[in-house]
């Protein structure tokens, strides 16, 4: 708006409902979409339960903008290297979306068609976010390689692992930002992972995989080839910090 | 046309009730400039990055050149100019002074702003957390260190006077 990039006759502000709750219940945590980014990173119980969600969010801009910004609104942006996406595709959220007809609810990937473009009808608003319960028993991580702190992700790896009793992997959600025309998830990347034990070599096989997912392309940021590679780099380092949470190592080293 | 109506904002400004009549287009940090005369607020970049324009809205950081003055609404507004109390600077202003943490003094009010909320929520920040509460302020002549060692003096911390090579 301000960048005279479109031009609106009105402009509604939404922070009179009461949509920014953060909660548990049955189903899992339900992040309201007008909680802003400040607000999440300051929600110790969600930020100790998700560190991928504390990682996002203490990275995000910087003080003053997050104090402003929501989360709702920064997935509707839907840019294709932000990070609540990532973060949302590792944790296999559903959006709940609301109009005056009633709810309907997508899985976050289905929410991005295309930079700055979402599913969403011009009557829909994101209420809230989901993120399902049976992910919650697990850990993750995000990192993002930016140009200067606060900016977009040059590329951006999100993942989020449930391991079974025996040490083998139950689960796994990656999300990768930056790397494509939305952010996407690394289907095949998560598929090598279950049903084996984390070891250097399924993480560095995974990494490939995750590189082999992206289509990035050439910008001020980067070029795509150097993006691709980042974002093998940055799932390997992902997935060993999320080895490490899991267990109960917690933060360690970013060096390989 | 709707948008050229005027309508009357009211919010608390420094500890004071304030209640201009703008247009609903108008910037939180040009209304209280060039309605309300506290120019210490400043633009420095207009986009959001430079964070010249930080103010305390509810307590909290923001910059006022990305928000809608009508946003402010109902709300608690203070800017540089309601920092010191009775003519009584506050420490984290003296020790800016003391430690030569401003040159041209331009993003002086923005790191203030920050400075204050960082110190209202930690009260022993470490020189990461102050190093990241900043990242939205820029500063083109002093540089940061000097600024950094003001805000560990205003929480009774050693500064940090040299970094390891």
């Amino acid at each position: 708006m301000k960048m005279r990039l479109c031009e609106l006759s009105h402009v509604i502000d939404l922070r009179h409902l009461p949509w920014n709750r953060v909660h548990e219940d049955a189903e899992g945590i339900r992040v309201g979409a007008l909680a802003t980014h400040r607000e999440l990173e300051e929600t110790r119980w969600l930020c100790e339960r998700l560190p991928i969600v504390a990682d996002a969010a203490h990275h995000l801009a910087d003080l003053q903008v997050r104090g402003m910004g929501t989360f709702g609104g920064a997935l509707a942006e839907a840019d294709p290297a932000g990070d609540w996406s990532a973060v949302m595709i590792a944790l296999d959220a559903t959006v709940v979306i609301a109009s005056k007809d009633g709810r309907r609810r997508i899985p976050i990937v289905e929410l991005f068609t295309d930079p700055y473009t979402t599913s969403l009808a011009h009557t829909e608003l994101i209420e809230e976010v989901l993120v399902p319960a049976a992910t919650l028993r697990g850990k993750g991580a995000y990192m993002k390689l930016e140009r200067r702190a606060g900016s977009f992700a040059i590329a951006g790896v999100a993942a989020q692992l449930v391991l079974r009793e025996d040490g083998t992997v139950e689960r796994a959600g990656i999300g990768v930002a930056g790397a494509g025309l939305t952010s996407l998830r690394a289907v095949e990347a998560e598929r090598r992972l279950i049903g084996e034990p984390l070891s250097v070599a399924i993480i560095r096989e995974a990494a490939g995989l995750a590189m082999q997912a992206t289509s990035p392309f050439d910008d001020l940021r980067g070029t795509a080839e150097y993006k691709r590679e980042m974002v093998g780099v940055l799932t390997e380092r992902v997935l060993a910090l999320t080895q490490n949470r899991l267990e109960g190592l917690g933060r360690v080293s970013h060096a390989r | 046309m709707l948008a050229d109506a005027m309508v009357t904002v009211s919010f608390t400004l420094n500890g004071d009730e304030a209640s201009v009549a703008i247009e609903p287009r108008e910037l939180l940090v040009t209304v209280l400039r060039d309605r309300l005369g506290k120019t210490g607020s400043h633009i420095g970049c207009d986009t959001t990055n430079c964070g010249c324009c930080s103010v305390l809205l509810d307590g909290r950081a923001a910059k006022s050149c990305t928000i809608l003055a009508v946003q402010a609404d109902g709300r608690d507004v203070v800017t540089i100019e309601g920092l010191a109390q009775n003519g009584e600077q506050t420490k984290l202003q003296k020790m800016f002074a003391e430690e030569h943490a401003l040159q041209c003094g331009y993003c002086t009010p923005g790191m203030l702003m920050c400075a204050t909320d960082l110190l209202a929520r930690n009260s022993k920040p470490t020189e990461t957390q102050i190093k990241e509460a900043l990242a939205g302020n820029l500063c083109r002549c002093t540089g940061y260190a000097p600024i950094v060692r003001a805000i560990q003096r205003a929480s009774d911390q050693e500064p940090t006077r040299s970094h390891a090579p």
